[in-house]
């Protein structure tokens, strides 16, 4: 049932294209999410996700199994999402919008903090530079191990170690930043 | 322990590398400062955070999306032959072209360079087939452009050497070399 990765890429080299739909299938969750992260809405991480895999599939023969193929389609989408990033100049990403209300709690306080810092971390990580949150989203949100990143980036390990401590911290100050500018807002507001 | 220490050892926290005597250092120093202690609560409660972002879902229509916009013959059997019949329409342009270039030329020594010349790439084609379709798959467009290209180098050099031989001829009274 668990196929492996490179035998369904050595099907679709031997002509059966449509083997690609299970590996469509396999990544498709991860590859959205991660360029959600770079997009900010989830219009753009779609049109993002659909491309890597069309990219992917053309540059097939392309692939080395000498590493995972996790990798190397993780690297076409970290690659893309920066590419497009540095073409359309995006700069603030807003998420706040997107965020659903979805949450098990049911006190109505614990609802509102969850929600703010759902909020929170979200800006957080958006206003992040793309070489740090690129690693705070593979190795914190996408739980790939130190090896996989440095495979995927193409980065030694120790600059991948470094990174992801510079690009953590960077993240705690954000998220300071964040909640300073919410706790201002808020008290101007209760002023009026 | 000095907090530059403490910094680090919080990564390998978060890691979770950190060894327990390491560990039980890093606890007792964050109990006696504020900053670490400060530090290292909002360090944990943002990577916690993270952790526990919500996941999307992908659009359901995602595998028919990509399904219908790419190629599914783009490396069949059918493909690779077409593939194998254009190289080898290039290689065989270059050899017509040779010859036709050696039939009508005059002059033996530049004759000798080209057909020199013109061996080293077909022996590279052939030699180096395997990677050279690997390269080329599934884009016939660069296949055709190739083959224009090297069948186009190849009419403009024999104009021109053509036109020098004439040149040459005239300018010194060779003699030529029948046959
Ligand atoms: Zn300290």
């Amino acid at each position: 049932m668990n196929e492996q990765d490179i035998d369904i890429v050595k099907r679709c080299l031997e002509g059966d294209g449509n083997s690609f739909e299970i590996l469509v299938t396999k990544y498709k969750k991860k590859i959205y999410n991660i360029a959600y992260r770079f997009t900010g809405n989830k219009d753009d991480a779609m049109d993002v996700t659909q491309e890597v895999f069309i990219k992917a599939y053309n540059s097939l023969n392309q692939y080395d199994p000498k590493y995972k193929f996790s990798s190397w389609i993780l690297k076409i989408t970290t690659n893309y999402c920066l590419d497009q990033k540095k073409r359309k100049k995006v700069e603030t990403v807003e998420l706040n919008t997107e965020l659903d209300n979805r949450s098990t709690t049911t006190s109505a306080e614990n609802l509102y903090i969850h929600k703010e810092n759902k909020a929170a971390i979200a800006k957080a990580i958006a206003s992040l530079p793309d070489k740090y949150r690129v690693l705070i989203v593979l190795y914190h949100n996408q739980n790939l191990s130190y090896n996989e990143i440095s495979e995927t980036l193409k980065l030694p390990l120790t600059k991948v170690k470094n990174r992801l401590y510079r690009g953590r911290k960077m993240l705690k100050e954000e998220l300071e930043n964040v909640r300073r500018e919410e706790t201002k807002w808020t008290a101007k507001k209760l002023r009026y | 322990m000095d907090c530059q220490k403490a910094s680090i050892l919080m990564m390998e926290y978060i890691d979770g590398t950190i060894n327990e005597s390491d560990k039980i250092s890093l606890l007792g120093h964050i109990e006696e400062c504020e900053d670490c202690n400060e530090e290292f609560s909002l360090l944990v409660e943002s990577i916690d955070l993270v952790e526990n972002m919500e996941e999307l879902e992908p659009p359901e229509d995602m595998e028919n999306l990509v399904m219908s916009s790419i190629d599914l013959n783009r490396y069949s059997i059918k493909t690779k032959v077409w593939n194998i019949t254009l190289a080898l329409f290039a290689t065989i342009t270059i050899m017509m072209g040779t010859t036709a270039y050696v039939a009508y030329s005059k002059l033996g020594f530049l004759k000798e360079v080209f057909i020199a010349l013109t061996i080293k790439v077909v022996n590279f084609i052939v030699l180096n087939l395997p990677q050279l379709m690997s390269f080329i798959d599934g884009n016939l467009l660069l296949v055709f452009i190739l083959g224009m290209g090297i069948l186009s180098i190849l009419m403009g050099s024999t104009i021109t050497i053509a036109v020098a031989e004439v040149y040459i001829i005239k300018k010194f009274g060779l003699k030529l070399r029948r046959g």
